[in-house]
């Protein structure tokens, strides 16, 4: 269940345009999973990508990074990597249970992506149960002590923060960076966190541009072998290079900002080291993105950082193509969520006061 | 503007037919050596106009031909009763720093075509510039303002796809090559529809909000405005850009800006993040902070 805090900061957000309605276009046309268990797409397949020019299989369109499958698979699963269908489909309908419906009077209508989500009818099974496939029991590694004490500090849970300042507000609150935007891209949060969590991907012989919706963020990504940037140089969404591993193509990310942020305290203080970045230095994401399908990117991720995780962690999740268009998401030009964040904290302890 | 649009496959159609005719002699000759040094990453009888570009000119102080002045924001008021040229009190710590280069001027004929009303507008707004420009709360650009601000832009050209990466505020523009139908719904950056005339790259630019300026100078538009933008190859290093503006509610007749585009020829040139909502959350929410910072 969605708790209050997070859902009020959520519709707070100002959004100029949200809908998520073309998602439900081209759902229906990916191919059905596999009976085995494991991705529903299954790589060894005879089929063979669409190639560019250059002979590399062709990226472009709009890919949705939703899935149904958890990030950590549920403790009691053990070691099982897969449902059977049934179980899949059981999981997904208790899920979809557990949300809270959409409330009246908002100004963004969530049922719409939300409908999306729990119709099996648009969302492909995927009968992994974590996204997470290293460690093998799909759950975050632990956090060596160092990095326990950093990220208690950091992130402070949202039905606690006082408001004092911006600053101490979520990324997604300040309309700095939403939670899925990565590196690694995680759809993590559930879909009500999931929303418009699309990329568009523009594809040369010596770049790749992966276009997130969410906040109209493009990380364009270098294939000529240049160097990274100069250390002193770091930023929110790192800074990326990629490669060629025959038809796979592989992405490193350093240069993630060190500076203390909140970007959202989740239930995992092990996921909150990766979403509160800060102190970070070493931190290094490799991705692996592999077409699957005519419909179905498949996205790898490695997480390595041996000052914050006691190991690194890998997973993996499909990637849909949606019709698209992309729509200009200008979150911070309608950002009345923030204001009215910090200005009801203020009237609370006016109010408070003798 | 939707039967112009409905118009524009046909032309694509004849411009493709003459762009075959024409560009393997005319372009291969002017283009082609430079074009050598780096991969052909578009359509092979297209320019490629793969990299990074930027203005250099005045163009966002002001599009007008306008002279050296102290700042943006001036003082209203005229100490000694004589003109002066003394930059508002918000801005006076920043002296030569916060100052206005003269330029030129990229507008063709010079003065923009104001109606009455509006011409009144603009003055007001830049006046108020402080509190009314857009660039200063760090808010989408609009077209064309986002070419010629004073940082770089990346154009990604596939054989099917395009994209313009602007460094600043990571403003973001997808050209379509096919009619997508009327915008649905108005933005900040607009509906970029493209298509080839000859080797020039035309984009019709549609679908604004009316929050974005032109310049710093209270230059403005209303959710009419139709931008219509020309990039064509001079030489590897530079870019003709044309916009050509119209706005009824605003202007008398359309008009045109010009300039040449730069690429950034530093080896391993790079847009590098510039998130600037972050930087002016003072500006925007330090009021509303427990304790408001001191001075």
């Amino acid at each position: 269940m969605l708790n209050k805090p997070r859902r009020s900061a959520l519709l707070l957000i100002g959004v100029v345009v949200v809908t998520a309605y073309h998602l439900a276009s081209v759902f229906g046309q990916v191919s059905t999973p596999s009976s085995k268990g494991g991705s529903s797409v299954n790589a060894a397949t005879s089929w063979t990508p669409p190639r560019t020019a250059d002979a590399k299989p062709d990226f472009h369109g709009i890919w949705a990074k939703t899935t149904p499958v958890p990030l950590e698979r549920a403790a009691e699963l053990g070691l099982k990597a897969s449902f059977t269908e049934a179980e899949a489909r059981e999981f997904s309908k208790q899920r979809a249970a557990r949300r809270v419906k959409q409330i009246e009077g908002v100004h963004y209508d969530d049922t719409i992506w939300l409908a999306i989500a729990d119709d099996p009818a648009n969302v492909p099974v995927d009968l992994r149960t974590s996204i997470i496939t290293d460690p093998p029991n799909g759950r975050l590694p632990s956090l060596t002590p160092d990095a326990q004490k950093r990220v208690m500090e950091r992130s402070i849970p949202l039905s606690a923060m006082p408001a004092e300042g911006p600053e101490v507000r979520t990324a997604l609150e300040r309309c700095i960076m939403w939670v899925h935007q990565g590196p690694p891209m995680l759809p993590t949060g559930g879909p009500e966190l999931n929303y418009n969590a699309n990329i568009e991907i523009v594809q040369t012989p010596d770049t790749i541009v992966l276009h997130q919706e969410l906040i109209h963020d493009a990380r364009v990504i270098p294939l000529d072998g240049r160097p990274h940037l100069p250390p002193q140089i770091r930023q929110w969404l790192g800074d990326s290079r990629g490669h060629w591993e025959g038809d796979t193509l592989v992405v490193e990310t350093t240069n993630f900002i060190d500076r203390v942020y909140n970007i959202r305290r989740t239930a995992s203080p092990s996921l909150d080291a990766l979403h509160t970045r800060g102190a970070d230095s070493k931190l290094r994401v490799i991705e692996r993105f592999t077409l699957a399908a005519a419909n179905a990117l498949r996205y790898q991720f490695t997480v390595e950082d041996p000052t914050t995780w006691t190991q690194p962690w890998s997973g993996e999740y499909l990637m849909w193509r949606i019709a698209g268009p992309l729509y200009e998401y200008a979150c911070s030009e309608g950002n009345y969520g923030l204001p009215n964040i910090l200005s009801i904290e203020r009237h609370r302890e006016r109010a408070e006061k003798p | 503007m939707p039967s112009r649009k409905r118009r524009r496959p046909r032309l694509i159609g004849v411009a493709m037919a003459a762009i075959a005719v024409v560009s393997a002699v005319s372009v291969g000759a002017v283009i082609g050596r430079s074009q050598a040094a780096r991969p052909s990453t578009a359509q092979p009888d297209l320019p490629n106009l793969n990299g990074i570009w930027q203005a250099l000119n005045e163009a966002n102080f002001d599009l007008e031909p306008h002279p050296a002045r102290a700042a943006m924001s001036l003082r209203q008021d005229q100490p000694y009763n004589v003109t002066t040229n003394i930059p508002s009190p918000p801005v006076v710590a920043l002296g030569a720093v916060g100052s206005v280069p003269g330029g030129i001027g990229v507008v063709d004929g010079g003065s923009i075509p104001y109606r009455p009303e509006a011409l009144v507008k603009k003055r007001d707004n830049q006046k108020n510039w402080l509190e009314r420009d857009p660039e200063i709360k760090c808010y989408l650009p609009g077209v064309p303002r986002a070419t010629y601000m004073p940082y770089p832009f990346q154009i990604v050209q596939s054989p099917t796809s395009m994209m313009f990466l602007y460094e600043y505020a990571g403003a973001v523009r997808t050209i379509s090559f096919k009619d997508p139908g009327p915008p649905p719904v108005d933005s900040w950056m607009g509906q970029s529809v493209g298509r080839w005339e000859g080797q020039t790259l035309v984009i019709d630019v549609t679908g604004f909000n009316d929050q974005t300026w032109f310049d710093r100078a209270g230059n403005f538009h209303s959710d009419k405005l139709h931008v219509t933008e020309r990039y064509t190859r001079l030489t590897n290093e530079h870019l003709m850009y044309e916009a050509i503006i119209e706005d009824p509610e605003v202007f008398t007749r359309p008009w045109k800006i010009t300039m040449p585009l730069y690429r950034r020829m530093e080896k391993n040139a790079s847009l590098v993040e510039f998130r600037c909502v972050e930087f002016v959350e003072e500006l925007l929410y330090g009021q509303l902070r427990k304790k408001p910072l001191a001075n």
